[in-house]
């Protein structure tokens, strides 16, 4: 538990831990989960986790198709342990999955329901019954994620005496809490098999769903892309299933970034180092070729900016990183809101303290938006890249805002990325463009 | 009618006040034979989707953030409140200020919503302590009007006392405290989350009136009617010398204080305002209008001569509806002659699915094929033997569900049907079984790039028509989408399920 008392919080920017675990599991293809809760827990995270992550969609069997027990005051008194059953028995009868999740809200965590014991009267052979305690006031979204990783573990994966060559497990990027997850992660697998790794992608649609983490104890590696979030679980996968583990506490965005996970990765699983260089060499070339390109209104127009970062961990290093090290932006403010554990501060600060020509912005580590809008409110900075939460902010001082983190409602998002070598080119392009219509 | 118990702390769940129903599958006569009959008994689901609930969205966050001087607070662990964001998105929200009966809207406003976050510490050792230092720190730095306080399904279970802080810590704040009692498991028909909106707004916000005005109408809109309706029948009503009071959406604090003031209370979401409603009209004897709405031209004369009667206004009136009607009418001629006879379904709230086919059928000759509205009470059968009238006696589908996507699938599939039209969610699924369809309401974010010169965004009132009617002629004339996202889309649900008859998943209650 955290030693500082849990704060109010005015617009948070991430939900509770039930919306995380829901949102992770309606990430892995065909997965269902059911929502052990009150009427409206499936649907309400649905509109703040999914829609209000750039307006992804509910899809297969999110949003109005989520199973729920829809809790009475009746569950509350005498349990909800029947109506879980019945739901379970419908779902599977009725709904076609590879497996269901059940997840716990706050109503079935104060009562207590056994539902380890209900799941395993399920599991008999069929579709599989996962179970995962997540009440809301357990903890943020970033500890709803976690859970589901570790229950997975737990409930699914077995040590294996096989092992995958080149397979990589790629973890630390949270669906949908990151609004850009599906096409960063997308950008991720296609750097690994140009290493000609095989790359195992937990979550998105064109992976193996449940096969993905049945399979994932014979990986040569789990690669970790946060500077905290899973961090415990990578390390029990090692302890436990044998696999090892490398953290890159960043989302690579541009160039540097992403040559150096390259390097990275090469390093740790032996590849021919030749073969990264031709890897690394032919990506950087075709990013420059735009970059030269744009160099042109980045010089003429005299749109050399200076920046403040409002979002996760991972991306705003990953962001800060790209703007200072490859566009030479000046970085004035970085603000991480997903409220990381205080025993991984210090590494994130020294993050963003090892910039390029010794720059090193402001860190603050802040959830609750008034805190955040009154340190955004003093900052100098050209562009501010936030949510939309901070658009009034943005304009008040009549800065550029590009809409980067969750909370995300002014904008669609698809297969877009701010991830790799591609993703820094997409990044350039939002700020350029938001600068022209601010 | 029962009396509104206002002496509570906690308004009684629709289910026991109005004998509300949430699942039900039959056609529209047998529906009224079964409710007057009383044979209509509460079944439930052993497959349930999950929706909204009473506290979180229902009981209205989503209403009061948009309060320009008010605060809103949730007492809940911090996903309650996630939604908020969604509902306050920049582009959903007016785009100009707008005059204060019309709502008194200031574009860009940031969010003024606060969560009390309750995490397993408060769990163990009480919440209570929290929300007084929540309130004293958004009254601190908002210096609000009014604060409202929506408790959760955790701060229920824990017992907290809400009146208790509130009245301990009113008299160190400036704002009026409203605590609203909304826990989600109380209810599942989660509009029980208006009532307890109505029965705070009533105890600890409306003043005795300190005049009667004939001039003025209390105008009760949830967010599901969009600014431009209101800012429309606001700007119409104006003509004849009606001013609206319009709640809760957009409202300033004071607009609370005097609805016992007004000349009579109109509901364009009856199922919000029930509460409220019947409220006025029991503690000040304010007459509350909720059988008619401005959807589709009758409508709408209907609508504009009865609030003309109570604000005695009915020759300027048959004025202003012999104008606006002359506007109108020659093109809604046209369009009856390109739908005639098209085969509709309605699902959503209260609202539009006993209203909106008014429209439908009357204005554009369509043929209602079916119904979903989320609940059905006693009070909506006038408006379900309105909509037999209106029909000329032709029965039709009426499920009652609040967007059961597993059982619409199954019927939606067999039905033969023209155009869905349904609330956001739900609509999708069917959407993507290849019935053209859209949201029944219209464009989110209609103020946002669409164009204003042609009155986007309206459904209510005379030009509301023609204006919903452009909307809609885009996914009539061309429904591609949704035949080619239904060959590429592969749905949730096993064909097992369609071969059977829907009503097997209604069961007894557990």
């Amino acid at each position: 538990m955290r030693e500082v008392l849990s704060k109010i919080l005015r617009g948070p920017r991430y939900a509770c831990s039930l919306g995380g675990a829901m949102t992770t599991i309606l990430a892995i293809n065909r997965g269902v989960p059911l929502v052990h809760s009150s009427p409206g827990c499936g649907y309400n995270l649905t509109l703040g986790q999914v829609i209000a992550s750039g307006y992804q969609g509910q899809g297969y069997t999110g949003g109005a198709c989520i199973p729920s027990t829809r809790f009475t005051a009746k569950q509350v008194v005498y349990g909800g342990e029947d109506r879980l059953r019945q739901q379970l028995k419908a779902t599977l009868d009725w709904v076609d999955s590879d497996f269901v999740a059940i997840l716990t809200g706050c109503t079935a965590d104060l009562i207590g329901d056994d539902i380890a014991a209900i799941a395993g009267e399920f599991n008999n052979g069929g579709v599989p019954v996962f179970h995962f305690t997540t009440g809301g006031f357990k903890g943020n979204s970033f500890r709803g994620h976690e859970i589901v990783l570790e229950g997975l573990a737990s409930q699914l994966m077995k040590e294996s005496a096989r092992r995958e060559k080149g397979q990589v497990n790629v973890f630390g990027v949270v669906p949908y809490q990151d609004i850009f997850w599906r096409g960063d992660l997308a950008e991720i697998r296609r750097l690994l098999e140009k290493l000609g790794l095989k790359p195992n992608m937990m979550f998105g649609h064109k992976v193996f769903g449940l096969e993905s983490w049945r399979k994932a104890p014979e990986a040569e590696l789990n690669l970790l892309l946060s500077p905290w979030v899973g961090m415990g679980f990578v390390k029990e996968f090692e302890q436990r299933l044998g696999v090892p583990y490398l953290v890159v506490p960043e989302l690579p965005v541009g160039p540097t970034a992403t040559s150096a996970l390259l390097r990275k990765v090469g390093e740790k699983l032996n590849i021919d180092r030749e073969l990264v260089e031709k890897v690394v060499a032919e990506e950087e070339k075709e990013a420059y070729y735009y970059l030269d390109d744009a160099s042109d209104l980045y010089i003429d127009f005299g749109w050399h900016f200076n920046f403040a970062v409002i979002s996760d961990s991972n991306l705003a290093i990953g962001i800060t990183k790209f703007l200072t090290n490859d566009m030479g932006y000046v970085p004035h403010l970085v603000v991480i809101t997903d409220d990381p554990p205080d025993k991984y501060r210090e590494a994130i600060v020294n993050e963003l303290s090892s910039l390029n020509h010794g720059l090193k912005p402001q860190v603050v580590f802040e959830s609750n938006s008034d805190s955040i809008w009154e340190i955004v409110g003093k900052t100098e900075a050209d562009v501010i890249l936030g949510s939309s939460l901070d658009r009034p902010v943005a304009q008040q001082l009549s800065a550029s805002h590009v809409c980067i983190s969750r909370p995300a409602v002014e904008r669609l998002i698809t297969n877009n990325t701010l991830c790799g070598y591609r993703g820094g080119l997409e990044l350039l392009a939002e700020i350029v463009t938001a600068a022209f219509r601010a | 009618m029962k009396k509104l118990p206002l002496e509570e702390k906690v308004a009684p769940i629709r289910e026991r006040r109005t004998g509300a129903i949430r699942a039900y599958m039959g056609t529209a006569r047998q529906l009224l034979a079964d409710i007057k009959s009383g044979k209509l008994k509460a079944c439930d689901r052993a497959f349930t989707n999950t929706w909204t609930c009473s506290s979180s969205i229902m009981a209205g966050p989503i209403r009061m953030a948009t309060v320009s001087d008010g605060v809103v607070i949730m007492h809940s662990p911090m996903g309650c409140i996630s939604n908020l964001s969604q509902f306050l998105a920049p582009g959903l929200q007016p785009h100009e200020e707008t005059k204060q009966d019309q709502g008194g809207y200031t574009p860009n406003q940031p969010a003024t919503y606060y969560c009390s976050n309750l995490t397993e510490e408060e769990v163990i050792f009480g919440a209570e302590k929290k929300l007084r230092e929540t309130i004293i720190v958004a009254d601190k730095r908002h210096h609000p009007k009014s604060i409202w306080i929506f408790t959760s399904c955790v701060s229920g279970i824990m017992g907290d006392d809400i009146e208790g802080v509130v009245k301990e810590t009113q008299a160190e704040v400036g704002a009026t405290i409203v605590p609203i009692r909304c826990e989600a498991f109380q209810s599942r028909i989660c509009q029980w989350g208006h009532d307890s909106a109505g029965h705070a707004i009533l105890k600890y916000l409306v003043k005795k009136p300190e005049k009667k005005r004939n001039d003025m109408i209390n105008m009760m809109a949830s967010t599901a009617v969009w600014a431009e309706d209101r800012i429309h029948l606001a700007e119409l009503l104006g003509k004849v010398g009606i001013q609206c009071n319009t709640v809760p959406d957009y409202a300033v604090t004071e607009s609370f204080r005097i609805l016992s003031e007004a000349a009579c209370s109109v509901a364009l979401c009856p199922t919000w305002s029930d509460y409220l409603g019947k409220g006025l009209e029991q503690e000040y004897g304010i007459p509350y209008v909720r059988d008619i709405l401005p959807l589709g031209t009758a409508r709408t004369e209907q609508w504009l001569r009865k609030i003309a009667v109570h604000c005695g206004k009915e020759e300027e009136m048959e004025q202003l509806i012999k104008e606006e009607r002359a506007a109108v009418m020659p093109r809604i001629e046209a369009l009856r002659k390109q739908w005639q006879g098209m085969k509709v379904f309605v699902s959503c709230g209260i609202t539009r699915s006993l209203h909106l086919p008014h429209m439908l059928v009357n204005d554009f000759g369509m043929e209602l094929v079916g119904i979903n509205p989320f609940e059905f009470d006693e009070e909506a059968i006038v408006d379900l033997e309105n909509l037999l009238k209106l029909t000329g006696g032709k029965d039709f589908l009426v499920h009652v569900s609040d967007c059961q996507t597993l059982e619409m699938a199954n019927y939606i599939k067999k039905l033969d049907v023209d155009l869905f039209l349904g609330h956001r969610g739900s609509v999708g699924f069917i959407f993507k079984h290849g019935v053209p369809g859209l949201r029944v309401g219209v464009a989110y974010g209609s103020r946002h790039g669409l164009r204003r010169d042609m009155d986007s965004g309206r459904q209510m009132g005379f030009s509301g028509v023609l204006s919903y009617a452009r909307y809609l002629d885009n996914v009539i004339k061309n429904p591609s989408f949704s035949e080619k996202l239904s060959a590429h889309t592969r749905l949730p649900f096993k064909e097992s399920w369609y071969e059977q008859d829907p009503t097997v998943n209604m069961v007894d209650p557990l």
